[in-house]
């Protein structure tokens, strides 16, 4: 559903991205790792056209991406959950939620509702007339997919997910994830976090100095500690 | 006291009209961080346009329809042609950029209008005076004035406050990038939040055309009040830009009014009337150091931001 070829991506003068490519199928979950400067955040800004490459392609659902706006990618179908959570400050919980919701999109899958959202994360619910910057950074995290969702992705990318989490909320953010892709949600993840992910995902992809090093599935990744050792400074 | 009453309502008047300007030029200064010296041409787009359409079909009501239409499209262009490419450029660019706008304004209402003022008559039916308080009769077109500005304000309010419309334009001034990556064409936004600014300094522009007359550089001495107005409010702020328009409007006028009589209690009449006119002039940039003494970022700071 998602393919990447090729991409070299540029800060000013220097380069961040050499060559990357990968893909991502229908309902599939994929893992981007690696250690910290390695280009994770970097590959997913250029695929949201936030830091566009300057070469190579990026396609989605048959549709050429490479040059397109964040705003027209974002309407592909793509659902974006940055590092940082980036939450609207001065917005309620609830404007969170529905300021950039597309419920016309209904890229796969049910439609996305208020209602389906505040089910899967409770909190959101309790805390609706809150403005986003006084949530914890849990709660922030559940908005951040939740504003994502409502916006009918039919892949959605999360950066960072469970940083500096509290590790009860990560496992729910962990279920919630894995609720997602049982649903039919294609996602792409970048995190640090190696049992979780190797649960999660079918695939995962290692980067080192802005390139993709090793890809493989779950069971070559646990078969392998040396690996985590090596790229993943674990 | 009933003069005082009087000078209050002019002094309110002023206010919504500065705040018809305001609320534009502080959403556009405090989302798209752009200076736009050229607001009080729109002002003046605003004026001319109910001064025509006033003269061609002879109905007050289309002329304030006119008004806030033709300055919206013009404000429309002016952002698709200009103002676009100053968002990612520095202060001076867009001082000069939008300098220039207001050279190219007033030549072009020169060239169509020719330099002699324009009058709009107050349509018969309101140019009648009311008795608000016994004794004090107030003129029904400047109650309309008021009565139209503090609608509109509400109407803002709520607007801005309430709709996604709103919501969106609140997250568009603390992340853009953010908005973009979850669908919202920010360009777009943009361009519409700059044309709605510039429909209500249109409709102001056409409420002032049969107090003042219309002329070229008419938008020119409000705009340095209006910007007093949004310093003072917190720039970005809507609440703030209404309390700074009703507290700058309601201090310009009184001061006009009073301080000449005031000092005249305490020194010769000559050198009374210097002074006051002088002070008089000064009270509300006195006004805006003391507020900003007492609060840096003015009133009410839009939250959630750090610095201006």
């Amino acid at each position: 559903m998602l393919q990447v070829e090729h991409i070299e991506t540029f800060y000013g003068q220097s380069q961040a991205l050499f060559g990357v490519s990968f893909s991502v199928e229908m309902g599939e979950a994929v893992t981007l790792m690696g250690r910290n400067g390695m280009g994770k955040t970097t590959t997913l800004r250029s695929v949201m056209g936030l830091t566009p490459a300057a070469a190579g392609h990026i396609r989605f659902a048959g549709r050429e991406l490479t040059a397109a706006a964040p705003h027209a990618i974002a309407r592909a179908g793509i659902g974006y959950v940055p590092e940082g959570r980036r939450i609207f400050p001065t917005l309620s919980v609830l404007e969170n939620l529905t300021a950039t919701a597309a419920p016309g999109r209904a890229g796969g899958g049910t439609g996305w509702t208020l209602q389906r959202v505040f089910d899967m994360f409770p909190k959101l619910k309790e805390r609706q007339r809150q403005m986003g910057a006084l949530l914890s950074g849990g709660e922030q995290q559940m908005l951040a997919i939740g504003r994502a969702l409502m916006t009918n992705p039919r892949l959605l990318i999360l950066d960072e997910a469970t940083e500096g989490l509290a590790p009860l909320v990560r496992r729910e953010i962990w279920n919630c994830l894995e609720a997602l892709k049982n649903d039919g949600l294609s996602i792409l993840v970048v995190d640090k976090n190696i049992d979780a992910l190797a649960r999660l995902a079918d695939r995962h992809l290692i980067m080192d100095k802005g390139r993709i090093v090793w890809s493989g599935t779950s069971e070559a990744l646990e078969a392998d500690p040396e690996l985590g050792r090596r790229l993943l400074g674990v | 006291m009933l003069l005082f009453f009087e000078q209050l309502l002019n002094g309110v008047q002023l206010g919504v009209f500065l705040f018809l300007l305001a609320a534009g030029l502080t959403l556009i200064f405090g989302i798209m961080g752009v200076i736009n010296l050229a607001h009080g041409s729109l002002y003046m787009a605003g004026a001319f346009a109910s001064a025509l359409a006033l003269r061609l079909s002879g109905s007050f009501t289309l002329a304030l329809i006119a008004a806030p239409l033709a300055a919206g499209l013009v404000g429309l262009a002016m952002e698709v042609i200009v103002i676009r490419r100053l968002y990612a450029r520095d202060h001076l660019d867009q001082v000069l950029a939008t300098f220039g706008l207001i050279l190219f304004f007033n030549e072009i209402a020169a060239i169509s209008f020719g330099r002699q003022p324009l009058f709009m008559n107050i349509p018969p039916a309101l140019n009648s005076t009311v008795e608000l308080l016994p004794g004090a009769p107030y003129p029904v077109y400047r109650l309309l004035i008021i009565i139209a500005g503090l609608l509109v304000a509400g109407l803002l309010y709520v607007l801005i406050s309430r709709s996604r419309a709103g919501s969106l334009i609140r997250a568009g001034s603390t992340d853009q990038e953010m908005l973009s990556a979850l669908g919202i064409n920010v360009k777009m936004l943009f361009a519409l939040v700059f044309a709605f600014g510039a429909m209500l300094a249109g409709f102001a522009g056409g409420l002032a055309g049969p107090l003042l007359s219309v002329e070229i550089g008419m938008g020119e001495n409000i705009l340095i009040l209006t910007f007093v107005v949004i310093v003072i409010g917190g720039i970005g702020s809507i609440r703030g830009a209404f309390a700074g328009a009703l507290l700058v409007g309601i201090a310009d006028t009184l001061g006009r009014a009073f301080l000449p009589g005031l000092l005249k209690l305490m020194l010769p009449p000559a050198e009374a009337d210097g002074i006051a006119a002088g002070l008089a002039s000064m009270a509300i940039y006195i006004l805006m150091a003391g507020i900003l003494i007492w609060r840096p970022a003015g009133l009410f700071p839009p939250q959630g931001r750090s610095g201006a």
